[in-house]
């Protein structure tokens, strides 16, 4: 890849970014006013994120690798939809957009988004060297995953649910959605994060962006941090405050150990020496 | 020292396993063991204080909560945020119990952040220490509250969106207690340094806040409340995977912070 085409591709990575906000604040708005959220404004944000997404992975995985995970988080995703679908345990509304077997297109594209930016965020905060050897680092490093991901989902769900872009067959104990939810993302982010990292191994790392500026280089952390932020007033928005409170203190610690290895670089370098 | 340190923290925590347990096999415990247990704490964080980080930062550090927290209180009181019916000796209708409650609350909270991140001086990374460390113990405070607004003790006033209680005093709590520990962080004595270098003295304060965490998890469990069960599980899961971390992989290699 040529120098020039690389620079291109970080400016148009860190453009969907920056103009993925537009939509959080028009979606925390609208919400706020109490008018509901067009289906377009959640296409939008899904082909931004999701092109930043695309660019990031291939620039730091390498095309194969990112294939590779695309595949393995579509298939895992689609089939546990399936299951909750087909079960009536879950039904999806029109502000999905169009959907295929009951389960919206979009929802894939964005577990993609979102296990990409857990991956990354944990890889940062935990710094180990990728891609790793050992099965059992491979599986805590998966259950880091699948936490950080589920934490995002503490608030996001009660933010879908009433803007009704899905809602749940019982309501249950956790404000009013059913709390066993949480563990199937769990399962199934660990399963995505586990054959990915699996995979992985056999792969040499090769990371293009090394050495840009670091929010090109951790844009995904960037993006998780920034869509907690954004949940957390969407909470208070859609009148979920509770949620706010939960998701603040489960986000907040990766969060800042994030932000902590970033401005630590240098020192754990001088540290290492 | 450390005998003693390592006697009062397990003993606290032995009585605190048994009155969160029986109520749940319908054995109701008397009032004076949750005294017991908070003088337990209490001890047990100012006597480890002492040892990592000298009495001057003790003592800077408790009347700081003490004056921050007493006027907090004050505020709740006066907004009608908080209310205490039965929480023992009160100074100027500020109860002293749960005043000095913060002492082990906040001190822990520092300690797993200094544990996690080591101690380094620059504002950016104190302001992270602090955020981190406050972070932790509102959201211990998260667990809880619902549970004990439901005893008669004190808690927040019964309404609003986070089971029955106003989810801005979290907020509150957090600011407050950021707020104590950037006080702490600039007025420190920073040569400090311990003579003991014992892992698991050291370690205890992770210790205290995992077990707080599953105290508070269990009562939710008895007291049939499954949404704050599951959410007090969700905000001790990060703490508990970054110490699964620190204690697997990076203890050998580096006792000064892992992260």
């Amino acid at each position: 890849m040529g120098k020039r085409v690389k620079r291109i591709s970080v400016l148009i990575m860190v453009g969907c970014f920056f103009l993925s906000w537009i939509e959080h604040f028009v979606e925390r708005f609208l919400s706020f006013s109490g008018i509901s959220t067009p289906v377009w404004l959640v296409v939008y944000v899904t082909v931004l994120l999701f092109t930043y997404t695309i660019i990031h992975a291939i620039l730091n995985l390498g095309t194969r690798s990112f294939f590779l995970f695309l595949l393995i988080t579509i298939v895992i995703a689609f089939f546990i939809e399936l299951l909750k679908v087909k079960s009536g345990f879950i039904l999806y509304g029109q502000l999905m957009g169009p959907s295929f077997l009951g389960i919206p297109l979009l929802l894939p594209l964005w577990f993609f988004i979102l296990i990409y930016s857990a991956y990354s965020t944990t890889n940062l905060i935990l710094d180990i060297p990728l891609p790793s050897q050992k099965v059992s680092l491979i599986a805590f490093l998966s259950i880091f995953d699948s936490v950080v991901l589920t934490s995002w989902f503490t608030m996001e769900d009660a933010i879908n649910v009433t803007l009704g872009s899905w809602r749940w067959a019982r309501s249950g104990d956790y404000f009013g959605s059913p709390i066993i939810i949480f563990p199937i993302w769990v399962l199934s982010a660990f399963c995505v994060s586990f054959f990915y990292r699996l995979i992985e191994r056999r792969f040499v790392p090769s990371s293009r962006l090394n050495n840009k500026f670091a929010l090109a280089r951790h844009l995904p952390f960037f993006s998780y941090s920034w869509l907690n932020l954004s949940a957390m007033v969407g909470t208070v928005a859609v009148k979920m405050s509770g949620t706010m409170v939960v998701g603040l203190f489960t986000t907040l610690p990766f969060m800042l150990a994030g932000l902590w290895r970033l401005n630590n670089k240098k020192f754990i370098k001088e540290i290492e020496k | 020292m450390k005998v003693i340190i390592l006697m009062i923290f397990f003993i606290s925590t032995i009585i605190h396993g048994i009155i969160k347990i029986l109520p749940g096999v319908g054995i109701n415990m008397c009032g004076f063991l949750d005294i017991a247990v908070f003088l337990g704490y209490l001890f047990f964080s100012l006597l480890h204080s002492v040892i990592y980080k000298g009495i001057k930062n003790t003592t800077l550090l408790s009347i700081m909560i003490i004056v921050i927290m007493s006027s907090l209180f004050i505020l709740f009181a006066k907004f009608h945020l908080l209310f205490f019916s039965s929480a023992g000796i009160s100074v100027g209708g500020v109860p002293v119990f749960i005043i000095l409650w913060f002492i082990p609350i906040i001190y822990n909270a520092i300690s797993c952040s200094e544990i996690l991140f080591g101690r380094k001086f620059s504002l950016t990374n104190r302001l992270i220490d602090s955020c981190f460390s406050s972070g932790l113990a509102a959201g211990y405070l998260a667990g809880v509250l619902p549970i004990i607004g439901g005893q008669t003790n004190w808690g927040t006033i019964g309404y609003g969106a986070y089971f029955n209680t106003s989810p801005y005093v979290y907020l509150i709590f957090f600011a407050a207690f950021i707020l104590i520990i950037m006080f702490y962080y600039l007025l420190e004595e920073k040569s400090f340094s311990s003579p003991y270098s014992s892992f698991f003295l050291r370690n205890l304060p992770i210790f205290f806040y995992i077990w707080l965490f599953l105290m508070a998890f269990v009562t939710a469990i008895v007291k049939h409340e499954f949404g704050l069960a599951f959410s007090i599980s969700a905000i001790m899961f990060p703490l508990i995977l970054l110490c699964l971390y620190f204690f697997n992989f990076y203890i050998k290699k580096n006792s000064k912070g892992v992260l």
